[in-house]
């Protein structure tokens, strides 16, 4: 039977339905603009005291996309122009990295954060003295070259972090990455925070150069989280299928998360992406020989659980999905 | 440089259109003035970020939407489909164009609980395309997903926007 709202009737009812003028009291910046004056005073005013512009210099540097939120809603204002570097350093041997190389934090757009002691900072020895290098996440560190590095108190020190233009993308905070390059390029010590400096932003950047690869991955992770959000097909990853399609009543939950990186190479700052995927359903559903080397299985009470990492280099016409033994193609040094 | 009237200029010339978003995305018009408030102060906190080059009101789209999503997605669901009066009911109906036979008001007050029933990627997508205009290609950039995906979301959205159109009746 012919629906009564075709396409075009139905078109038309929601231009006119979603797309009519608003009613006088309805529109709200009648009443907000006041208010956004006063806001723009106070936020230039605390801006103004807060954001720092170090002056300082940094071999080469890795972190993460952070929203300001923290830096802007600090209880810890501090005037740019009084700030030496000595005060706003992270440690000791970031400090001499900086005087070293003559390179000034600003020139990659950093913002400092102070820190108070927590627990929470991630302790990472050098090697070969770490416990744990068969994470996921230390495996794409190392293989990237980038060598952990033992960090302990935290109390009075800052973290520099940058907010990463991403192409018009909101960023989420989870962690965060510091680390310097010793004078042939090698990551010589790597920082790192999982403490949740700020919150959640809906934090809206505009695209540039350096991140001109970023849609691709981004969708690219977003098709392979899509195959495991369907319950009706098969999930296959380089043409091996890694879950049978599945039972209406299955249960199944699928995490995500993504750090944003810049690792600096020949010089230039070169952004990469890595992906999380992490993936939980009721029942074993495949056999482990069967599972691409990048996903992790495990399974417990009936559970089956995978965990992914899939990296990208936004540097790439066409973003890559990798697993840690192919890495050394996309980021040659 | 960009001075501090310039955001509350930018938010003047667009308030309007701004306002009409956050009321399409939220169920509530309350809620719709909060979504209005926060999206304005995050642009506010935002601004360095801005680029001059880009529209301002496509820029300021995005983060409302970001905004509904992030934010204060759950209260919004959690709400049910409520004007503040029957007046401010009345009034907003009474502001769709009626210069045509293309339906009755009793139809758009149904068309209307059904976009507030829709789950909120396809809500999202067909508020943005209906409300403005926005080509399937300028809704996927203020989202930030590929134009591939609008067009299915859209596709979707209108099948089942269909179906509760017909059940209703």
């Amino acid at each position: 039977m012919k629906s009564k709202y075709n396409d075009e009737r139905l078109d038309k009812m929601l231009g006119n339905l979603l797309g009519s003028e608003v009613p006088e009291d309805l529109q709200f910046h009648n009443e907000l603009s006041g208010e956004i004056i006063v806001a723009v005073k106070n936020k230039e005013h605390n801006t103004r005291g807060k954001i720092i512009t170090v002056c300082a210099s940094l071999a080469a540097v890795l972190c993460i996309a952070l929203p300001v939120y923290g830096q802007l809603n600090s209880n810890k204002p501090f005037d740019d122009t009084e700030t030496s570097v000595s005060e706003v350093v992270y440690d000791e041997e970031l400090q001499k990295s900086i005087d070293e190389f003559n390179e000034d934090r600003a020139d990659f757009g950093f913002i400092s954060i102070p820190l108070d002691s927590s627990e929470n900072y991630r302790k990472f020895v050098k090697a070969p003295e770490v416990e744990n290098y068969n994470t996921p996440e230390a495996g794409i560190l190392l293989s990237l070259g980038l060598i952990p590095y033992k960090i302990t108190e935290t109390e009075g020190k800052e973290l520099f972090v940058k907010v990463i233009s991403a192409g018009g993308k909101t960023v989420f905070t989870e962690d965060a990455y510091v680390a310097g390059y010793d004078k042939e390029g090698n990551i010589n010590y790597l920082l790192h925070t999982n403490e949740r400096i700020t919150e959640e932003e809906a934090l809206n950047l505009t695209e540039t150069d350096q991140f001109k690869g970023d849609a691709n991955s981004r969708a690219g992770f977003q098709k392979i989280v899509s195959k495991f959000q369907n319950k009706d097909a098969p999930v296959k990853i380089d043409g091996i299928t890694v879950r049978e399609a599945l039972d209406a009543d299955t249960e199944f939950e699928v995490k995500t998360g993504e750090l944003h990186a810049f690792v600096r190479r020949n010089g230039e700052l070169i952004p990469v992406n890595f992906f999380e995927l992490d993936y939980t359903v009721s029942k074993k559903l495949r056999v482990p020989e069967d599972i691409p080397d990048f996903i992790k299985v495990s399974s417990e009470s009936g559970k089956t659980s995978y965990f992914g990492i899939f990296a990208y280099d936004c540097t790439k016409a066409n973003s890559v999905r990798t697993s840690l033994s192919v890495k050394e193609n996309l980021w040659p040094v | 440089m960009k001075s501090k009237t310039d955001i509350s200029e930018h938010i003047e010339k667009c308030g309007e259109r701004l306002s009409r978003l956050c009321i399409n995305l939220c169920r509530d018009h309350h809620d719709a003035a909060d979504l209005f408030q926060d999206t304005c102060l995050r642009a506010l906190k935002y601004y360095k970020t801005y680029d001059a080059s880009q529209e301002f009101e496509k820029w300021i789209f995005r983060i409302c939407v970001n905004t509904y999503k992030s934010t204060l997605r759950r209260l919004y669901n959690s709400r049910p489909l409520l004007f503040g009066s029957n007046d401010e009911h009345d009034e907003f109906f009474e502001m769709i164009p009626d210069d045509d036979d293309t339906a009755t008001h009793e139809e758009y007050k149904e068309l209307l609980k059904a976009v507030k029933r829709l789950s909120e990627k396809y809500r999202v997508v067909v508020v943005l395309r209906y409300f403005n205009d926005y080509s399937e290609k300028e809704t996927a950039e203020i989202l930030g997903i590929p134009t591939g995906t609008v067009k299915s979301r859209l596709n979707a959205a209108k099948v089942l926007l269909r179906k509760e159109m017909e059940h209703e009746e």
